[in-house]
């Protein structure tokens, strides 16, 4: 299926859903803020969720990301994805709150299975993010139909509805 | 809003889906029945695909995996090249994810690559105001 590629990289600071953005910085606010504060920033490799027609139409003032992790890192941090049939659950969508991105070839670029935590979203100014794009040069954009596939996992997962008291089985 | 069923599209009259899943529950017991319902989802259409005189198979004495061998679930994520199993082995089941999902805690929390603390100086704070955005038509090409 040469035809369907997953990726291609990409250049300049034009967003689309699914681009992929290498060790973008993230600042988590205290619980206070006076006029001089310290602040906590973490950086991870991220891809960009947010609707590409909002983003070319600038309708966004933040932009929904998502981190990324290569599967081995993932394996690394809970064994149990060590196993083939934990990773198979992965590769079928059977995880609500990962979803499974294949590995890239392209030449220097290339990556191992990608999983895309859906549990930890962040958002992040447009045009910080734009101009962090454009410092970064070339970068990996996740090609359709896979980043369809990717917001709709997102949206399947996000529309969970969790209800604090049951109904009572019929018996 | 609701959680809409991957089984919900399956009408088999011989199979009704029969799912004990409710609108209101907790947020983990509702992660473990997607869990289930996507795999009883994909085993019934695996069923679906076997032809009607599958029944008297048992009676033949045959070597089934040269028969069965097209009836593997096809999942939207079938077309990752799949190194994880490898050709030779035996195809993982959908019961068998199912059992180790359950077995495993499957929420992985990933620390961030980088961690810091930068100093702000906080220049003003103010209310943020909703923004208004006007809706036209637009065609996104790439």
């Amino acid at each position: 299926m040469k035809e369907y590629p997953w990726y291609k990289v990409v250049g300049g600071k034009e967003l689309f859903q699914g681009d992929i953005i290498s060790s973008c910085p993230l600042i988590l606010p205290p619980p206070m803020i006076k006029d001089e504060i310290k602040v906590d920033v973490i950086e991870y490799d991220v891809i960009v969720m947010s609707q590409s027609c909002d983003l070319i139409q600038k309708k966004l003032s933040l932009v929904l990301v998502c981190p990324i992790w290569e599967l081995s890192e993932f394996e690394n941090k809970n064994p149990s994805y060590k196993d083939p049939k934990m990773k198979e659950g992965l590769r079928r969508g059977h995880l609500p709150g990962y979803h499974l991105l294949n590995k890239c070839e392209i030449e220097k670029f290339e990556t191992d299975y990608l999983v895309v935590d859906f549990r930890s979203v962040y958002s992040v100014p447009f045009d910080f993010l734009t101009e962090l794009s454009r410092k970064r040069n070339k970068r990996l954009r996740l090609l359709p139909p896979y980043r369809e596939h990717l917001s709709q996992a997102f949206a399947r997962f996000f529309m969970r509805v969790g209800l604090p008291i049951d109904i009572p089985p019929f018996k | 809003m609701m959680y809409q069923l991957p089984t919900q599209d399956i009408t088999y009259q011989e199979h009704p889906v029969q799912y004990s899943y409710t609108p209101s529950t907790g947020i983990e017991e509702i992660d473990i029945r997607i869990m289930w319902d996507s795999v009883l989802s994909n085993w019934i259409k695996k069923r679906l695909n076997i032809p009607f005189y599958h029944n008297l198979i048992c009676f033949i004495n045959t070597d089934l995996s040269s028969i069965l061998s097209d009836l593997e679930t096809k999942s939207e994520t079938l077309r990752i090249e799949e190194p994880m199993i490898h050709r030779s082995q035996k195809t993982i089941s959908e019961e068998e994810i199912a059992i180790e999902m359950l077995r495993h805690d499957f929420i992985v929390k990933m620390p961030p690559k980088k961690r810091y603390k930068i100093q702000v100086h906080v220049k003003s704070l103010r209310k943020g105001e909703p923004r208004l955005i006007e809706s036209n038509e637009f065609l996104v090409t790439e």
